[in-house]
């Protein structure tokens, strides 16, 4: 059984697990006073205790995979949204409120920064990266923004004496671009609705002649 | 990895002993547009310290100058040297001057015996570090804009460094302010939270979910199916 969608106050450790390149070095178990929270679809790729998607969630069902909420559902790991999403069994919402209470600073522009802030709130021992690189080439929004927004609240968990561990390979508190590395292992292929139609079909003016339906009812 | 070694105390470095802890605030400033709005006026139980030619625009009880002074004597301001020994504010460096009348070597040890982190990509980053050691109530930023554009290593990795040590402040318990005209902790055409909307409301604003796909109130089905469609003929 999964846990609860209430979070647990001073672990010895929250892992927070992204999608960079550096997400397979994320260890497949844990002790029991540790938990992996991971971001939007690494699920796919990875055990995790907790799910944060900072956006739509439904996008996901385009690119990634078409049995989105069901495959969630099916994990049974609460999962933390903006908004509410009723077909998802275990949806709460991301404490956006509870953060800003406590800290009275508005700077998430991404969803690790709710990930970070959420988790600084449960007094761990320690908070780990694994995947989130914010590597130079990941785009430049994300590297010219989204880093400094990061490490913004990494600098808000230090300042509060909680240990930070990182992995090599990721950026943050580093400036200097570094190319790929050994050891680097294939994700799983995406599985949206995107790929249940011809390859040729997949592109900007392509999509244009698809409509995306809901495949039962909209609760 | 080789232990770092002490740094030797001598009579000119004694002086970073006189940082003074416990200020109500410690305004920190930069040659960006908003310097413009930093007060001029000196302000009770407070200290202002600024970077490389910041003397000229306002008075300062400290000054910092990370780069090689000859090079920033060289590239900006040609009488450099001789006109911050005209004054009596200590001149924090990372190597010692013999030609400066004032000189204080900037305390490293201190930094990584306080923070064990090297992160410290700009002026500006060693200086809130600097203050942060310090306590004070509040750090005030003017002048330190990182315009966007300005050129891309300045967004890239000054911007974010110094957000990191204002989110070190922030988990310290220091207030920090940054001018209005700053880009520090702001993102270039959307709001500061992923994934909601804005909706002012007056004078104040609400905070909603930003629903993108498919039905706009959130209303949502378990699954979704894709079907082509022949309605661009």
């Amino acid at each position: 059984m999964g846990k609860g969608i209430e979070f647990v106050k001073n672990l010895d450790k929250i892992i927070i697990l992204a999608q960079g390149p550096s997400w397979y070095q994320c260890p497949d178990k844990v002790p029991q006073d540790c938990e992996i929270w991971g971001c939007n679809v690494i699920y796919r790729d990875h055990y995790v205790d907790r799910i944060f998607i900072g956006h739509d969630p439904r996008g996901h069902f385009l690119e990634d995979d078409s049995n989105f909420f069901e495959n969630l559902n099916n994990l049974d790991v609460p999962v933390y949204t903006i908004g509410q999403f009723k077909p998802l069994k275990k949806n709460a919402f991301i404490p956006v409120m509870e953060i800003l209470e406590e800290f009275n600073t508005g700077f998430f522009l991404d969803v690790i920064c709710y990930m970070i802030a959420t988790a600084i709130l449960q007094k761990p021992r320690c908070i780990q990266f694994f995947g989130v690189d914010m590597r130079p080439d990941a785009g430049v929004e994300a590297y010219l923004n989204e880093k400094g927004a990061v490490e913004f609240w990494v600098g808000v968990a230090l300042g509060r004496g909680i240990k930070f561990e990182n992995t090599l390979e990721s950026y943050i508190l580093k400036i200097k671009q570094e190319g790929s590395f050994p050891g680097m292992r294939e994700k799983v292929k995406r599985a949206g609705l995107i790929y249940q139609i011809p390859e040729t079909d997949r592109n900007m003016m392509a999509l244009r002649g698809y409509v995306i339906t809901p495949d039962g009812a909209e609760i | 990895m080789e232990k770092l070694e002490e740094i030797t105390i001598n009579d000119k470095e004694v002086k970073v002993k006189d940082l003074v802890k416990g200020l109500e605030n410690i305004f920190i400033l930069g040659r960006g547009q908003s310097l413009g709005y930093a007060p001029t006026a000196k302000i009770d139980n407070s200290e202002v310290w600024g970077c490389n030619n910041v003397y000229k625009a306002r008075d300062l009880d400290r000054l910092f100058i990370m780069h090689d002074i000859y090079m920033v004597q060289f590239l900006r301001e040609k009488e450099l040297i001789k006109e911050i020994n005209e004054k009596d504010f200590p001149v924090y460096t990372l190597g010692k001057y013999d030609a400066l009348k004032n000189n204080v070597q900037y305390p490293m040890q201190e930094i990584f015996k306080g923070f064990e982190i090297s992160y410290l990509v700009n002026n500006i980053s060693y200086m809130i570090a600097l203050a942060i050691l310090q306590k004070p109530k509040n750090i005030i930023l003017f002048g330190v804009d990182m315009d966007y554009g300005t050129n891309t290593e300045y967004m890239y990795n000054e911007k974010a460094c110094i957000e990191f040590w204002l989110g070190m402040a922030k988990g310290k318990g220091i207030n920090f302010v940054i001018s209005e005209q700053s880009t520090l902790m702001k993102r270039r055409g959307r709001n500061n939270y992923y994934g909601m909307k804005e909706i002012l409301d007056g004078f104040t604003m609400r905070l909603e979910p930003d629903y993108t796909w498919g039905d706009k109130t959130g209303k949502s089905a378990l699954r979704y199916k894709i079907i082509k469609a022949q309605h661009r003929l």
